[in-house]
């Protein structure tokens, strides 16, 4: 599903040239469940960003669904981006001014579902994390982990290939964290494709397969079995 | 520790440039239209303030009942008026006559004859009542014999070369001869009702004329000084009943008989509107348009004010955590409140360097559009000086306002933590609401200019019902022997691009004046008419229609004797069935009644502000005052110049002056189209203005929404559906705007309107147009951050908050 050769990212400021990522190479087959991780400043969220299409390397490829996609455009970027992936973050990344209801619906929307459709799907997924009772509330009306919730909701309303996460558990306390990992390992269970970045070896333990980066390389790759 | 809080202020003000920019820019024009305004205001608000004791002088204003048309109140009065009321009611202690002659022709012994404007006929006690001031010659007697005149300083060096030659001079005037220099007066002031460059003693006026001194005719001006508690209200309600008894009204007469009252000197300027004829309201102001110019000063302002504090709520929330640190390390809030104050009062402080500098810059434009000579006299002028320091510190407490109470309040430990949220702060809707009062001033300017706009473009261009188009009115002043007007004529129609001349007593067709006729039939109707005294061929030459009966023509003998034209509405008025069969008798010439040998079709001789009335038309030749000419197509030098060699050759010596008809139609219009001209540059202003708030205030919000964008874009958004999304949330409010804007603007100028009689009226697309303009501005304003907003880097907003 994701195969990276030498993929490098460099940040350019009028001073200083910094190396995020060096010549990182990576595959991640369909159906996996891969944690990356490494000590912050490590390029982890620079690689997710280029995985999740977000972002382009400076040099290298990116084989994303057999395309190469390393220097596509923002625009054809974005149409692979909405159709393929789902994203949960570490700060939930929901807006404010929307409902629950309405923040899941956005990504349905962006693909040009109609609205009938659109509502049946995110009352489905909503189900699914069970939040659906809280549909009509805000954001900011909600604990974390229920916003949390709401952000994986939203990560599979479109029904994506793969789901990243960068630190999904990272604002939440213990109970809340292990629900949503619980969450992910189930949506894994049905073959979703997850790619996870993450400082908590417990959380990594969900995983099947860790890799490991230091100042932009990867170190190890330790494939585990099955939990 | 002020200088310590201007200082801080001052390094906020450097740090972030481009919000200082915007606020300084903003306020500075602002400031500087309010300025200007409130210089016009001013000005508006002093005219007559000269006189001594005005508030106990007063001009008396007839309200007449006239037949056959609408009552009217006439600033025009008797002769004999003021001293029968001087003499009958001791609370009148004195009284001043003024007769205004106009534009007439004045000669010196060396030959030279000029035209001289504002030159009136008046009593000795001008001097006492209206402050008028000698500088050469003795108040007591300058006006006292007959044939004694006083120029102004102005004049006198016109005339004469400087004010001590002026002195015993001996002049001639429309001809006369033997008036004597008897003083010279200084030059009088700008903002007078009255203007007066030559006074003639009113004992010339008993001395020239054998008809002068009687109740015949309203023809001058009658001021009366009341004494120092007297009431003109009350003493207006006696003048009726002691007139009736005086002139020994008849009965029948009565009620008709004309009603006096008492109207202040310092309020002729302002609130004469209601009157219809005055000997003279020069440059008549309203007191409608002060009040709206006020409003529109006020309003720019605090549109200029609002955007600093929308600009600084968005930036409360940067604020806040500062604010939060402060309040940590000890800061107690009035500490606080003094930093924001001292901000907007340096900044108003810098607009205020910076408007005065505009104002000195922009002043003369002003002048020029209003025809006024406004001086920003910052070392004379302490009103204007009261209303800079006002403004320093209603715009500083204004503006800081927001920030000062509301910033300053905010618990140190919920703003540290980042708990804050715009939820929290209660913010948005009053920037919105603050946005959308702003762009609500300006739609409803655009509105209004358009509408004005549409307005005068509808007077310009209607059909008046005669053809003004290459018409020139030849001043006749008081040459028109019938035998050089006809050698004129005969001269100018020898050039073959001369298509027709025609005289009478103004080019379109009437006079001022306005009496009585009585109707020869058994109810003896009697109408009050305008009279209109013309030649054979003016109704021909300027396009009127005749469209019962016919014209005059030179092969009837009696046609100047014995017969008149009517107008339709006099026809109407009078509910004639047959008009041709009709007579009557005028005022000035009971000896030959007068048959109607036709009428003309209503045409607007006066400007669309008012209804067309009964008007009737003489031959009569000793009141033509233009000789009309018209050319086939445009006017050329060689045309204009055989015109002025004809007139010279026929009149020596005499001065030639020549009007373009069209303009002096136009200049009917000049009020409307100079409010217009200003309510555009006030509606730019605005604009500019309220854009620029709109700009600033984008600027924060979308830094505000960087997360949103940044989200929606992960989550597969286009650009283009993000910059749709911006605009319009932000046209949003424009649009609220409009739908208040509109209907007040509409209200509004419904009301300005109406003081025409005939009217363009409000169209459609006058609404869409000042919509779409506004949205078309903010459009622009808003495009640029919101398609970089869009463009940037999704990965930038999200994940490193």
């Amino acid at each position: 599903m994701i195969k990276t050769a030498e993929l490098t990212k460099v940040f350019r400021t009028d001073e200083v040239e910094t190396t995020a990522l060096n010549k990182v190479s990576l595959q991640v087959d369909s159906g996996e469940f891969v944690a990356i991780m490494g000590p912050s400043g490590c390029g982890k969220s620079t690689l997710l960003n280029i995985l999740g299409l977000l972002d382009n390397p400076s040099k290298g490829k990116y084989y994303f669904l057999e395309h190469e996609v390393s220097d596509y455009s923002e625009k054809q970027r974005a149409r692979l981006r909405k159709q393929n992936i789902g994203f949960v973050f570490q700060n939930f990344n929901l807006i404010d001014e929307l409902s629950v209801f309405e923040n899941v619906e956005l990504p349905l929307i962006y693909l040009g579902v109609n609205s009938t459709d659109r509502k049946s799907r995110v009352e489905e997924v909503l189900e699914k994390v069970k939040i659906s009772h809280r549909k009509k509330h805000f954001p900011l009306q909600l604990s974390g982990g229920q916003q949390q919730r709401v952000a994986v909701a939203r990560a599979l309303v479109a029904k994506p290939h793969l789901i990243l996460a960068d630190e999904p558990t990272g604002n939440l306390d213990s109970s809340h964290g292990e629900e949503i990992m619980k969450m992910l390992e189930e949506l894994n269970g049905t073959g979703t494709t997850i790619v996870m970045v993450t400082h908590s070896l417990r959380d990594a333990e969900y995983a099947q397969r860790i890799v490991r980066l230091f100042d932009g390389q990867v170190v190890t790759e330790n494939i585990k079995a099955p939990v | 520790m002020f200088w310590n809080y201007l200082k801080i202020a001052f390094r906020n003000l450097v740090r972030q440039k481009s919000y200082s920019l915007i606020n300084i820019f903003g306020l500075t024009i602002g400031i500087a239209a309010f300025l200007m305004i409130m210089l016009y205001v001013q000005h508006e608000l002093s005219y007559n303030s000269h006189i001594p004791n005005k508030d106990r002088l007063y001009r008396c204003v007839e309200l007449q009942f006239p037949d056959g048309i609408d009552d009217q109140h006439v600033a025009v009065t008797m002769v004999p008026l003021g001293e029968t009321l001087m003499e009958n009611f001791p609370e009148i202690t004195n009284f001043v006559r003024l007769w205004n002659l106009g534009e007439i022709p004045i000669g010196t012994r060396d030959g030279t004859i000029l035209n001289q404007n504002f030159v009136s006929f008046t009593d000795t006690t001008v001097f006492e009542l209206f402050g008028v001031e000698l500088i050469r010659g003795d108040e007591e007697t300058a006006l006292v014999e007959p044939r004694s005149i006083i120029f102004s300083e102005k004049t006198a060096k016109k005339f004469f070369g400087s004010v001590d030659s002026a002195m015993n001079q001996i002049v001639t005037l429309f001809g006369f001869e033997g008036f004597k220099v008897t003083g010279v007066m200084e030059n009088p002031p700008v903002n007078t009702h009255y203007r007066y460059e030559v006074l003639i003693s009113m004992s010339t006026a008993y001395d020239m004329f054998d008809w002068f001194g009687g109740w015949e005719s309203n023809m001058l001006d009658t001021y009366v000084q009341l004494s120092e508690n007297a009431d003109h209200r009350e003493l207006s309600k006696k003048f009726k009943p002691f007139l009736l008894e005086y002139r020994e009204i008849s009965e029948e007469e009565q009620e008709s008989f004309f009603d006096l009252y008492l109207q202040p000197v310092d309020v002729i300027h302002l609130k004469s509107g209601h009157i219809k004829f005055q000997v003279m309201n020069y440059r008549q102001g309203s007191a409608q348009s002060v009040l709206i110019f006020i409003i529109i000063a006020v309003l720019i302002v605090v549109i200029a004010c609002v955007n600093y504090i929308n600009i600084a709520i968005a930036r409360s929330m940067k604020q806040a955590r500062e604010v939060g640190m402060r309040k940590v390390l000890g800061a107690s809030r009035s500490s606080l409140m003094y930093r924001f104050f001292g901000e907007s009062f340096l900044l108003t402080v810098i607009s205020i360097a910076f408007s005065l500098l505009l104002v000195e810059i922009f002043l003369p434009y002003f002048n020029d559009i209003l025809r006024v000579d406004l001086q920003m006299d910052l070392a004379g002028n302490w009103m204007l000086n009261i209303g800079l320091l006002a403004l320093l510190v209603l715009i500083s407490l204004i503006s800081g306002a927001y920030p000062a109470f509301y910033l300053s309040r905010f618990r140190p430990i919920k703003v540290l933590k980042g708990s804050l949220s715009d939820n929290d702060m209660k913010s948005g809707w009053l920037s919105k609401g603050l946005v959308v009062f702003q762009f609500v001033v300006s739609i409803a300017l655009i509105f209004s200019i358009m509408a004005l706009y549409k307005q005068i473009n509808f007077l310009m261009n209607k059909d008046l019902g005669y053809n003004p188009d290459n018409v020139y009115a030849v001043s006749l002043h008081n040459n028109n022997d019938p035998d050089d007007l006809r050698q004129l004529k005969e001269k100018l129609l020898q050039k073959p691009k001369i298509t027709g001349v025609a005289a009478a007593s103004y080019y379109n067709g009437v006079a001022g004046n306005q009496s009585t006729i009585q109707v020869i039939d058994s109810a003896e109707t009697s109408i009050m008419m305008r009279f209109g005294y013309v030649d054979y061929d003016f109704l021909d030459m300027m396009g009127m229609q005749i469209v019962e009966g016919r014209n005059f023509d030179e092969s009837y003998a009696m046609d100047s004797l014995e017969a008149v034209i009517v107008n339709r509405a006099a026809v109407e008025t009078l509910g004639w069935e047959n008009p041709l069969e009709q007579s009557f008798t005028p005022f000035y010439d009971t000896l030959h009644n007068r048959k109607v040998i036709g009428v003309v079709e209503d045409y607007h001789y006066y400007s669309l502000h008012s209804k067309i009335e009964p008007a009737v038309y003489i031959i009569y030749p000793e009141e033509f005052r233009q000789m009309m000419v018209r050319v086939n197509g445009e006017m050329n030098n060689e045309a204009s110049e055989y015109i002025e060699e004809s007139w010279k050759e026929i009149f020596p010596g005499r001065p030639f002056e020549m009007h373009v008809v069209e303009n002096l139609i136009q200049n009917s219009y000049r009020g409307e189209q100079r409010m217009m001209e200003l309510f555009g540059y006030f509606a730019i202003i605005s604009l500019i203005i309220s854009s620029l708030g709109l700009y600033g205030l984008t600027t924060f919000i979308i830094q505000q929404k960087r997360k949103e964008i940044g989200i929606r874009k992960v989550l597969g958004s286009s650009s283009v559906q993000v910059i749709l999304m911006l605009m319009i949330r932000f046209l949003k409010l424009v649009f609220i705007a409009g739908l208040i804007a509109l209907p007040l603007a509409w209200y509004f100028m419904d009301d300005i309107l109406a003081g025409f009689a005939y009217r363009a009226g409000i169209s459609w697309y006058i609404f869409v147009i000042a919509m779409l303009v506004s949205l078309v501005i903010a459009t622009i304003t808003i495009l640029y951050h919101a398609t970089r907003a869009a463009n940037s880097n999704p990965v930038d907003a999200i994940s490193y908050e």
